[in-house]
């Protein structure tokens, strides 16, 4: 029984944390980036973010990692000013659930 | 026979298909089926239909708007401050983010930096005036004239034109640059060409 109890656990937190990301992105990507996966994420203003799990290099500048993705997402504009990125209103937490599902993205 | 048969059977499948519109509609209309919250995403099919239909819906009326010929750089410049007061709350612009509530707005405002390779300066200015029902988008002729509204076009062409970090700079400090200070920023960004590194390359292998 203890023994099932975290495997059940993941299958719940697994699918859902997917589930919050894709919403975050939704509400927040979509509108500057094709995601896929992401029904309705196919702005054109950013570059599009197929296999960026992938992509060595962020925004032309910055190792492909997970801190500096995290804080791209949430500062773009200190890390490269005046940049088109806008600072993204996202909590780090939140930053983090889309970093992680963009490094999916291969 | 078989011709009898295949009458029968497609007037059965057409019946079949008409039961099943009136099941939904009457599902959607009197029983609160579609989920109407703003919170969640549009069904992919009803983003694609309403994207249909708002493209050409716009395209068809805007199709007999003369333009305006050219524009001093100082409309542009008008038409920046205009966006800034009025469009950026919502549409975001180059390094600013729309404000925090604009993303609870379903269907999402786009950022508009492309949006004068998807729309024409006429439909523009039909979206900016007539606005767009069921997405937020208001009709501003109620509340501006067509010089502002003309403006704004004029800005949105150029947007991509204008460095992002000069768009920041006038919004944070909420300055309306002049026609020349736009002009400005604009030559800037393409350095003569005497200033252009050279590129310093040894090909020969250690």
């Amino acid at each position: 029984m203890i023994l099932l109890l975290p495997a059940a656990l993941a299958a719940c937190t697994g699918p859902n944390r997917e589930t919050d990301a894709k919403s975050i992105i939704a509400t927040s990507c979509a509108s500057c980036h094709v995601v896929p996966g992401v029904p309705g994420a196919n702005g054109n203003v950013g570059p599009p973010l197929t296999g960026i799990g992938s992509r060595q290099v962020i925004a032309g500048y910055f190792t492909n990692n997970r801190p500096n993705m995290v804080r791209w997402i949430t500062h773009s504009q200190s890390m490269l000013p005046n940049n088109a990125m806008p600072d993204t209103n996202l909590t780090p937490d939140q930053a983090n659930e889309v970093a992680q599902y963009l490094s999916t993205l291969r | 026979m078989n011709v009898r048969r295949l009458i029968l059977a497609a007037a059965a499948g057409a019946a079949s298909v008409i039961f099943g519109g009136m099941i939904i509609a009457v599902l959607v209309l009197e029983f609160g089926w579609f989920d109407i919250s703003a919170a969640d995403a549009h069904m992919p099919i009803v983003r694609w239909f309403v994207h249909r239909v708002m493209i050409h819906g716009v395209g068809r009326r805007a199709a007999h708007i003369s333009v305006p010929a050219t524009v001093p750089a100082a409309v542009v410049a008008g038409g920046l401050c205009e966006y800034q007061q009025h469009c950026q709350m919502c549409h975001g612009g180059p390094a600013i983010a729309r404000d925090p509530w604009a993303n609870g707005l379903n269907p999402t405002p786009p950022y508009l930096i492309d949006a004068h390779s998807h729309w024409s300066p006429q439909e523009l200015y039909w979206i900016i005036s007539k606005g767009v029902k069921m997405t937020a988008m208001p009709s501003w002729k109620m509340s501006m004239s067509d010089k502002q509204m003309w403006s704004i076009v004029a800005y949105l062409e150029n947007m991509p034109k204008i460095p992002p970090g000069a768009y920041r700079n006038w919004a944070l400090s909420a300055k309306c640059p002049s026609g020349a200070d736009l002009a400005k920023v604009i030559r800037a960004q393409i350095p003569p060409a005497a200033e252009l590194p050279q590129p310093q390359l040894d090909i020969r292998r250690g």
